[in-house]
């Protein structure tokens, strides 16, 4: 085959026959014998093959490119040892190249020959030549790693590892010169230390190698216009490959562009060449000369204008500088290179800039709704602030090298992906994770461009160290390196994740959870089925969005397929045959060929094809083999050659495509199929719907070459070729960097597309409904549907949110009447949620025939102005008809007796208990209800009244500190205020300010008797029967057992132990006891304390053993007993003032079984009918008189207590144990 | 500030607030207060599991008990209080669930101990009662009146943070709303329009009524601001008796701004288009 290229182009065969062969088939007669017989295979493998043929001419001289830094290191000296050249210009003869051309050519090289010498480091006159030889070019390895080693460097630094700047030579004095004059030092001075605390963390063992390294120089042939031979035929030749190439003859654009410009920036030391000649006489070849290779890129690049129209300014702002381009093509890069980047330069290109870093909580589609269960809701929620929290960590952290993200982060990852094992929390966390993902996907590092071309690393040290550590990374592994290894391992799965990606990659893998991928791909499955089809990509910022988006989402869809296949081994034949039988009847998740199909039908390849790319990139050996493959590749390949879109987009795909191309898994065979052969069946689409959908394919401003870059990274190796040229050349220490420029919004999905017609079963309205979609604009329908779901989706919300909660309120209160009423009906809960149920539906119905009444404007301002009006009529009519459905449907399935069983038991349990405790107030009733709507700042704060009676009452119990009436009215009317005329009482606060507003007044009366007067009281307790009426405090223990024996939890408690202790400490006893009883007798009327509880207190107290009071205090008690008991037996109606204790004698101490009496005097008003009159002897009663009753003397006999029953009202007799 | 939280470990336990103020006049009361509570309930938080085993509160309860029996002044507890360190109302707490323990000696349940430190009165010992009432009233930090103190100042800042934004006319969703709308987590404030407050953004305010000291703020951070953050972006929170400064630092990439007041040159989204 080979000689059928050397033919070609050293024939005189016009090219424009071979043009035409290529392009149709036809074959001219000049070209027939070249061709013999096998014409149409020949055409379409012919590009393939001269490509290969350009590699093989060129291959000898490559093998010798210094390109990888570490190989020259393998002969490098000791490290003490260093070697300068000095150079001396010599003409070698050399030994007659071209076998062809019988040798006739005399070529000549300008070399410059190496002569290793010992370096004496402290002697700087020791080298005068270095500073005198201007054409010298050294070359120091790894400029880029230090760029500060190009500075000038004072004297004394001459040492290891430095490099005098040369005087600059005058053939390139123009761009870099410049370029090196911009860098100021003090910025290199900055990356110096950047790159050297950099290299302290980095770890790696080859980086001491590296620095190593950059002691070195060497020398190279310098290429020369004058030494190229065989022009004509590299003419030829550039003609064919730039035809080839911008016909997209040739299926690998970006292998072909990374060739020429390795062939540009090609670098042999004359050493090295003369060896290589001597063993294979490469100069046989036509591309064996370093003069030759440059001078076929230079032509072939020049011609290939359609390619550099794309590429981001800096890739060709180095093409500019490139010296050696400047030196064979200046014409080109003079005049339109310069106008191109000029007019580059000046577009707008500031990238929209996205700050949000966070997954917003939606409450549409994350609250509590979404949820089958409370637990549920509140484990996501938990699960929700651990993923973000493993996020920032993980951000925080994933630039330190010894930080290592498994032993960090990896039993946090997995508790918090199972941590409920439920279907519904493994979708919400895929969502979420996926939300996460797009949000950094999509997030802008600013970039600055005018900074950029000064002072790149300086740059992206300030805006993101994390991008330099990668940037390194690849420095060490630069990209090409790369297909010469199996790209099923998985370590080159891993690479394809960079940046912040790593920690999506890493959480999947360290989450080890097999649910959680199931949900993730299903979840990826629905973006990219949403993101493909959706409309919202008119703008240019919202394309790019979605085309990256698309990317990121089906990279880690392919990452979760093809992950589990893949092997860090070669595979052996049999293995690879064995799998790939397993593999298949194995289903693609994703039906890439439909895409495929309808992206191109659509005019939609431009969004299609990068993601579609993406995923098969990362397949494993074995799927390219699989027939499912098969066809997606042979899709892809006929749409590489054939598809016809605007320049970008073109360049978009097919860039992609092509690097799809050069996996070294790709069957390659494939490429070389003839159209027909590759059996596609993408027929032309001619339906009138499409025209309604954007046309991607076709629109110009879409893509520029910022996106492009963004979507294919790997351009990124044609920079780093010319920029490492331009490093190690010329000391400018360009570094290009990919301009990022992303940002996300979720597009909201669209229905799936209309159901296939099946006329039989459908109704004719239906299928006629269907056909008015069906002719109208595809947005109508669109429109249609999404005002019905928004009409829905409010009337639901309102009936959830409105009419459930009113009339289950309504039901609860009617509950409450048929408890109170006794009624006779059976089981309440069952009738009232069929007739709730009833009215619900009613209600909601009608709701939503008043909501379906403001469709007609809504549809009229958002459908096409020239919609017929009969037209817009249907629309609406159709638009009411599905609201009305969708909310019919929510109603029947969510509106059932179950939903409001629930409320009315719950409600009816409450009553029951009530009941028990009979408890007459509604339980409904809290504070809260009486908030007043205005607030009164001048009133006092809540807490600074609680502090003031707190002080008040220490006060008043351990300092005794006086009190005055003034103060306490005062108080009152303090208290008032703040409970009604402040919005932020809480409920716990009012009941606080109860507590301690009683306990105030009540150790008011003991203490300071002399500054509450009755009148105080009697106002005190109106002001709590206001606040706190029917004592909706009494809220009952839940556990009675536990409940203090014959308390209740009341807190106006007048009669406990404790009160009773504090009277007793009262230096006033009688005017204390007046005013407590004032007191209890006021709270009785009020009705804030019942009768009963007055009665149990009562109880209590005289169940209490009071073994060590004094004889004073031992009197109040009794005393106050038998007031207690009499009072307490007084019926509320009748309580007045008028009864009152006249007499009361206990002895205090008596005779072991002698007799006592104890005698109780009172007197009553006089209408004042006594109850009963009890005696107790420690904890029992022993004694009571019932005077209504016709036996009113009951005694119970106790150990040791005879009773006497003979005396006027009661005659205790007690045998003194 | 941070001087003030500093030196707060330095003093003798009580009156400490009016300590403070003497050496710091330029800082409020309330301020003051909430450092020394800040301080109580962090020394609380470190003692309390070890002065209240049951061994300790068992030593504690004959002492109690001997000392009723010898019938001394009133103020027992307080003064046990003060010699053990543990706060008044924790201490009679410890006290009353000793005095309440079942046959068992196990602990009563917990609902019935709280309803009697809630109303003493129902205390059936009247010395308890009445030793244990003394306790709450001489407690600031905890113990029933103290909780409902706090509650209330942080209700109250609460509302004052929504008036003043009303009269800003920022329209928001307070806590409530949220909650009705299935919010999993409920900040204060959420602002349906957000605001820009020196250069930043913010989309929601969260109120705290008390001194903003790193611990407290880390806490925050945990279960509260970052939650936020992940969900509705960068916030403000407002430690209205101040903040110890520097305190943003903590949050390194989420922006959550620290203010002791609402900002009052806060940058609305324009309204007319």
């Amino acid at each position: 085959m080979a000689s059928l290229f050397l033919d070609l182009v050293f024939g005189d065969v016009p090219l424009i026959h071979v043009f035409t062969w290529l392009t149709n088939g036809t074959v001219h007669e000049d070209i027939q014998e070249l061709l013999t017989n096998e014409t149409e295979n020949v055409r379409y493998s012919f590009p393939l093959l001269l490509a290969n043929f350009i590699r093989e001419q060129s291959s000898c001289l490559l093998k010798l490119h210094n390109v990888n830094p570490s190989e020259q290191n393998i002969v490098s000296s000791p490290k003490r040892e260093i070697f300068i050249p000095t150079v001396h210009n010599l003409s070698l003869g050399s030994p007659s190249p071209n076998s062809r051309n019988g040798g006739n050519c005399q070529e000549t090289r300008r070399i410059r020959k190496v002569t290793p010498q010992r370096l004496d480091l402290s002697n700087d006159s020791a080298f005068p030549s270095l500073q005198q030889s201007a054409q010298l070019r050294e070359i120091p390895k790894k400029r880029r790693i230090n760029p500060t080693q190009l500075v000038d460097s004072p004297v004394s630094r001459v040492q290891f590892g430095s490099y005098s700047k040369p005087s600059p030579p005058p053939i390139t004095g123009n761009a870099f010169n410049q370029a090196k004059e911009q860098a100021s030092p003090k910025s290199f001075d900055q990356e110096r230390a950047l790159l050297k605390e950099k290299k302290q963390q980095l770890t790696i063992p080859a980086m001491p190698d590296l620095v190593n390294n950059t002691s070195k120089t060497w020398t190279c042939v310098e290429p020369d216009m004058n030494f190229v031979t065989r022009q004509t035929e590299l003419d030829r030749l550039s003609a064919l490959v730039s035809f080839c190439v911008s016909r997209h003859l040739i299926s690998s654009l970006y292998n072909e562009i990374h060739f020429l410009i390795q062939l540009l920036v090609i670098r042999v030391s004359p050493a090295k060449l003369k060896q290589a000649h001597l063993a294979a006489g490469s100069s046989s070849l036509l591309l064996g000369s370093v003069h030759n290779c440059v001078y076929f890129s230079a032509k072939t690049l020049e011609t290939l204008e359609e390619v550099w129209r794309h590429v981001d300014p800096t890739t060709l702002q180095q093409l500019m500088r490139n010296p050696r381009l400047l030196l064979f093509s200046p014409e080109w890069v003079n005049g339109k290179l310069t106008r191109l980047f000029s007019s580059l330069k000046t577009e707008d290109r500031i990238p929209p800039q996205k700050t949000v870093a966070n997954v917003a909580f939606q409450s549409e589609t994350d609250n509590r709704f979404n949820f089958a269960s409370d637990s549920s809701f509140q484990f996501f929620r938990k699960q929700r602030d651990q993923f973000c929290e493993v996020w920032q960590i993980w951000k925080v952290n994933s630039s330190i090298p010894s930080w290592n993200m498994a032993l960090g982060l990896q039993k946090m990852i997995q508790s918090l992906v199972d941590l409920r094992r439920d279907c519904v929390n493994y979708a919400h966390l895929a969502r979420l994770f996926r939300s996460q993902l797009l949000n950094v996907a999509q997030l802008v590092k600013p970039v600055n461009y005018e900074e950029e071309r000064n002072g790149p690393l300086g740059q992206l040290q300030s805006s993101d160290p994390d991008k330099l550590r990668r940037l390194r990374e690849r420095l060490i592994n630069p990209p090409d390196s790369r297909p010469t290894r199996c790209v099923g391992s998985e370590s080159d799965i891993k690479m394809n994740f960079e940046g912040d990606q790593e920690f999506f990659r890493d959480f999947i893998l360290l989450a080890a959870s097999p649910s959680f991928n199931e949900h993730l791909k299903n979840n990826l499955l629905s973006g990219i089925q949403d993101l493909s089809s959706s409309d919202d990509c008119d703008d240019r910022s919202q394309f790019a969005e979605n085309v990256i988006a698309l990317q990121v989402m089906a990279k880690f869809l392919a990452f979760l397929h093809f992950y589990p296949h893949a092997s860090a081994d070669h595979l052996p034949e049999h293995v690879f045959h064995n799998l790939s039988r397993l593999r298949m009847s194995q289903r693609e998740p994703i039906d890439l060929v439909s895409y495929i199909k309808e992206a191109f039908h659509k005019g939609r390849l431009v969004l299609v094809i990068p993601w579609v790319v993406t995923y098969l990139t990362l397949a494993d050996p074995v799927a390219f083999s699989l027939p499912g493959f098969h066809s997606v590749l042979c899709h892809l390949i006929f749409i590489y050659r054939k598809a016809e879109l605007t320049p970008a987009n073109a360049f978009l795909v097919r860039v992609s495509l092509s690097w799809l191309f050069n996996q070294p898994n790709f069957p390659l065979p494939l490429l070389a199929k003839s159209d027909e052969e590759l059996v596609v069946q993408l027929r032309h689409h001619s339906l009138a719907v499409d025209d309604q959908l954007p046309q991607l394919d076709r629109s110009t401003h879409l893509v520029d070459p910022s996106l492009i870059h963004q979507c294919c990274p790997y351009l990124w190796s044609w920079k780093h070729l010319l920029a490492e040229f331009a490093c190690s050349d010329a000391k400018s220490s360009g570094e290009g960097k990919a301009s990022v420029s992303r940002k996300i919004t979720p597009v909201s999905a669209e229905e799936s597309p209309s159901p296939v017609k099946t006329p039989n079963v459908k109704s004719l309205q239906q299928s006629l409904e269907e056909n008015f979609f069906q002719n109208q604009p595809a947005s109508v329908k669109r429109t249609v549907e999404f005002v019905a779901e928004r009409l829905a989706s409010n009337v639901v919300r309102d009936i959830r949110h409105q009419i459930i909660p009113r009339l289950v309120h309504n039901a609860q209160a009617s509950l409450k009447t048929w408890r109170d009423s006794f009624a006779t009906v059976k089981d309440p809960v069952e009738s009232l949620c069929r007739q709730l149920c009833l009215d619900v539906r009613n209600e909601s119905i009608s709701s939503a025939t008043s909501a379906v009444a403001s469709i007609e404007s809504t549809l009229t301002a958002l459908l096409p102005n020239d919609l017929l009006p009969p037209v817009q009529r249907v629309c609406v009519v159709i638009a009411s008809k599905l609201t009305h459905g969708k909310v019919v449907d929510w109603i029947h399935l969510h509106v059932t007796n179950g939903l409001f069983k629930n409320d009315l038991e719950v409600e009816l349990a409450k009553l029951d208990k009530n009941v028990n405790r009979r408890l007459t107030s509604t339980p409904s009733a809290t504070v809260n209800d009486n908030l007043p709507v205005v607030h009164d700042p001048a009133t006092l704060a809540p807490s600074f009244l609680i502090e003031r009676l707190k002080t008040l009452i220490r006060q008043v119990i351990r300092d005794a500190s006086k009190v005055t009436g003034q103060e306490v009215a005062e108080l009152l009317a303090s208290t008032d205020g703040t409970l009604h005329r402040r919005v932020d009482v809480t409920p716990a606060v009012s009941k606080c300010l109860q507590q301690l507003t009683f306990d105030f007044l009540f150790i008011l009366c003991v203490f300071q008797p002399e500054s509450v007067g009755s009148q105080t009281i009697v106002a005190w307790v109106e002001f709590w029967s206001r606040a706190y009426p029917s004592r909706e405090s009494a809220v009952l223990l839940e556990t009675e057992e536990q409940q203090p024996p014959g308390a209740s939890t009341s807190i106006w408690q007048v009669l406990t132990p404790k009160q009773l202790l504090l009277l007793a400490q009262s230096t006033a006893p009688r005017e204390s006891w007046t005013l407590v009883s004032t007191l209890l007798v006021q709270l009785m009327k009020a009705g804030l304390i019942r009768y009963k509880d007055v009665q149990e207190q009562a109880v209590a107290v005289v169940r209490q053993e009071w073994p060590q009071m004094n004889i004073r205090n031992v009197y109040c008690c009794w005393w106050w007993t038998a007031l207690v008991a009499i009072s307490a037996t007084v019926g509320p109606p009748l309580l007045c003032d008028g009864l009152k204790v006249t007499g009361f004698r206990v002895p205090s101490l008596a005779l072991y079984g002698s007799d006592v009496e104890l005698d109780c005097a009172f007197s009553a008003a006089r209408n004042a009918k006594l109850y009963s009159v009890k005696w107790y002897q420690n904890h029992e009663e022993f004694y009571r008189y019932m005077f209504e009753e016709r036996t009113p003397v009951t005694a119970f006999t106790r150990p040791g207590i005879n009773v006497d029953v003979s005396f006027n009202i009661a005659i205790i007799s007690k045998n003194i144990e | 500030m941070s001087a003030a939280s500093d030196s707060v470990y330095k003093l003798p336990y009580r009156n400490r607030v009016q300590t403070l103020q003497k050496l710091f006049p330029q800082l409020s009361v309330d301020t003051l207060k909430c450092v020394v509570a800040q301080e109580c309930q962090r020394r609380m938080k470190g003692s309390h599991g070890r002065l209240t085993t049951s061994e300790a509160v068992e030593v504690l309860y004959k002492r109690y008990t001997n000392s009723i029996s010898m019938s001394e002044e009133p103020g027992i507890l307080i003064r046990l209080s003060d010699e053990n360190g543990l706060t008044p109302a924790l201490l009679a707490r410890s006290i009353i669930e000793r005095h309440y323990q079942k046959s068992d000696k196990t602990k009563p349940a917990k609902l019935l101990v709280s309803t009697l430190m809630k109303n003493t009165a129902l205390i059936d010992d009247r010395d308890l009662a009445f030793e244990t009432y003394l306790c709450l009233l001489e407690d600031d930090e905890y113990g029933p009146i103290a909780e409902a103190t706090k509650q209330s100042v942080g209700y109250e800042y609460e509302i004052r943070l929504r008036m003043e934004l009303e009269k800003c006319r920022v329209s928001f969703l307070h806590e409530e709303h949220l909650r009705v709308k299935g919010y999993d987590k409920t900040p204060d404030i959420k602002l349906e329009i957000p605001v820009a407050v020196d250069g930043q953004v913010i989309n929601w305010i969260e109120s705290k009524a008390l001194f903003g000291d790193e611990e407290v703020h880390r806490g925050y951070l945990k279960d509260q601001l970052y939650s936020y953050w992940n969900r509705f972006g960068p916030g403000l929170v407002i430690y209205w008796f101040g903040y110890v400064e520097d305190l943003e630092k903590i949050h390194q990439n989420r922006i959550i701004l620290i203010r002791d007041a609402l900002p009052m040159n806060m940058i609305f989204m324009e309204q007319n288009s």
